[in-house]
């Protein structure tokens, strides 16, 4: 197989010899070092096979023997080239066949990403353009180390990447780091405040001075906790200290919600219409290969876009782009009262988790409905206990005049 | 008599000399188609045979071929007979073999 691929590059002839000392020709030519392969008799006479190099030195030879040669194919690629040597648009065309190639492929057609978690993907891209590294840039302008460097410089939450290019795919790695701990200061003096206006049902306090008791009514952003101690407070003035409030403090807090759930709603039944249309986008251009006329009132849109390549490392600037048309028709269905009721509870219920997460529990709800012409009105108060303390920094002014008097009176 | 069978012996041993070259290559297990000259003939199944250290083809046609070495003439038979390469030193005959013939 290898063989004869070289062969026929390399090109080779075959001649049919006749004469009387046949075997006398062949053992000079082989003496002469010519190569002869596929000797075979064919009708009294004998055919052979010889490189081009070797049959211009086999006249001597059938000169010695008086044997006579006569061509009887010419075959492989010297031959193939003389043939079309006067064709020079093919020529032409091959040239810039492999000449495109090589322009094609010494841009970046790919970059992809892999090993982010938390670093959105598409943040990433946007920071790669800005820096100048996109889809169609020169491979030559793209260094993979200060691509490296600027990810890592631009993203503290990266740890390690690793940029490769292969072919003309950009492959950028990276390693998150691992997501710090939330660490509270506890050195910075601070106040606690209501986040949410309340009913205070207990307050464990851990430092500082607590300003409420259970059963007291807050309101939003009213102090809690405050982070000032008074140590002594007589005649030579007032010592004071500045503490990082800590406290649990829980309350009852109400949450009003509402929801209107639509009584009607549309199914979308499939009449099997599909169509189907194929485009070819170059770079930004798109080019749709033949018109269709999408004559449904009602359809679904499916996309389909592929990347075309030539092999996995060299990814070609053009996508094939499908679209697909699916006709339905709208068909209105009606909730029955409970249905309705039964969704808007839930989607109520989704409603009050996003807003308190974990954070709380729910101790009493109430969920009224109000039947309209289209829809059905529901309208939810929660009582839910939760800790309602939010870390406020402690005003800088009052804090350094705080501790001016101390030092004052620590001097006095 | 015993002496005269000796003699015997001997004089059939002055008839066909064993080389020194031959001694030597015996003695210390040189391969002998290295130092000797001699072809090295290999066959896949009887369909390929395979001639090295040849010296020339005598006849060559398909239902025989008779190719000379340094240790006689080799007469190969078989059917629809074809030299698949030829070279200086080897020879690669492909087709039907039946029959291989030393001729010393």
């Amino acid at each position: 197989m290898f063989l004869s691929v070289w062969n026929y590059l390399r090109g080779y002839v075959t001649i049919e010899l006749s004469g009387f000392s046949v075997e006398r020709f062949m053992n000079l030519a082989s003496h002469k070092g010519i190569y002869l392969w596929d000797i075979k008799k064919y009708k009294s006479k004998i055919q052979m096979k010889v490189s081009i190099k070797g049959f211009k030195l086999l006249k001597s030879c059938a000169k010695k023997t008086k044997c006579k040669i006569v061509i009887v194919e010419k075959k492989g690629c010297p031959f193939f080239i003389h043939k079309y040597r006067k064709r020079k648009v093919m020529a032409a065309g091959v040239l810039i066949f492999f000449g495109l190639l090589y322009f094609l492929s010494s841009f970046i057609w790919l970059i992809e990403i892999k090993g982010n978690e938390r670093i959105d993907t598409e943040e990433l891209i946007k920071a790669l353009e800005n820096y100048g590294v996109k889809t169609g840039v020169l491979k030559m302008k793209v260094n993979a180390d200060e691509v490296e460097g600027f990810l890592r410089d631009s993203f503290p939450d990266i740890a390690w990447t690793a940029a490769e290019i292969k072919g003309t795919r950009l492959t950028i790695e990276l390693t998150e780091t691992v997501e710090k701990p939330l660490i509270v200061d506890r050195t910075t003096p601070c106040n606690l405040v209501a986040q949410r206006t309340g009913l205070i049902v207990s307050v464990t306090t851990r430092a500082g001075t607590p300003k409420v008791k259970a059963n007291d009514v807050v309101k939003k952003g009213d102090l809690l906790v405050s982070g000032e101690i008074i140590i002594k407070d007589d005649e030579e003035g007032t010592l004071k200290k500045y503490v990082h409030a800590d406290a649990d403090v829980l309350a009852k807090t109400r949450y009003e919600l509402s929801f209107d759930q639509p009584l009607y709603y549309m199914e979308k039944q499939y009449t099997n219409n599909i169509k189907k249309q194929h485009a070819i986008k170059i770079f930004d251009k798109e080019l749709k290969l033949y018109n269709k006329e999408i004559d449904y009132s009602h359809y679904d849109k499916i996309i389909d876009q592929k990347q075309l390549s030539l092999s996995k490392y060299f990814v070609l600037p053009l996508y094939k782009i499908t679209y697909e048309y699916r006709e339905y028709t709208p068909v209105k269905h009606k909730r029955t009262i409970e249905e309705a009721k039964q969704l808007a509870e839930e989607e109520i219920r989704k409603k009050l988790l996003e807003e308190i997460s974990d954070r709380g529990e729910v101790v009493s709800s109430e969920i009224k409905y109000y039947p309209k012409e289209d829809c059905l009105k529901a309208k939810a108060v929660f009582t839910i206990l939760e800790h309602i303390e939010e870390v406020q920094a402690i005003n800088r002014e009052e804090f350094e005049d705080g501790a001016n008097r101390k030092n004052l009176s620590d001097t006095n | 008599m015993k002496n005269k069978k000796t003699k015997k012996q001997k004089k059939e041993e002055l008839v066909q000399p064993v080389s020194l070259k031959e001694k030597v290559t015996s003695m210390l297990e040189l391969p002998k188609e290295v130092v000797m000259d001699y072809p090295v003939i290999s066959m896949v199944g009887n369909e390929e045979l395979h001639i090295e250290n040849y010296k020339g083809i005598l006849e060559y046609d398909t239902e025989r071929i008779r190719i000379c070495t340094t240790h006689g003439i080799i007469k190969v038979e078989g059917r629809s007979l074809l030299l698949k390469t030829m070279t200086m030193e080897e020879i690669l005959i492909k087709g039907i073999i039946i029959k291989i013939e030393f001729l010393l």
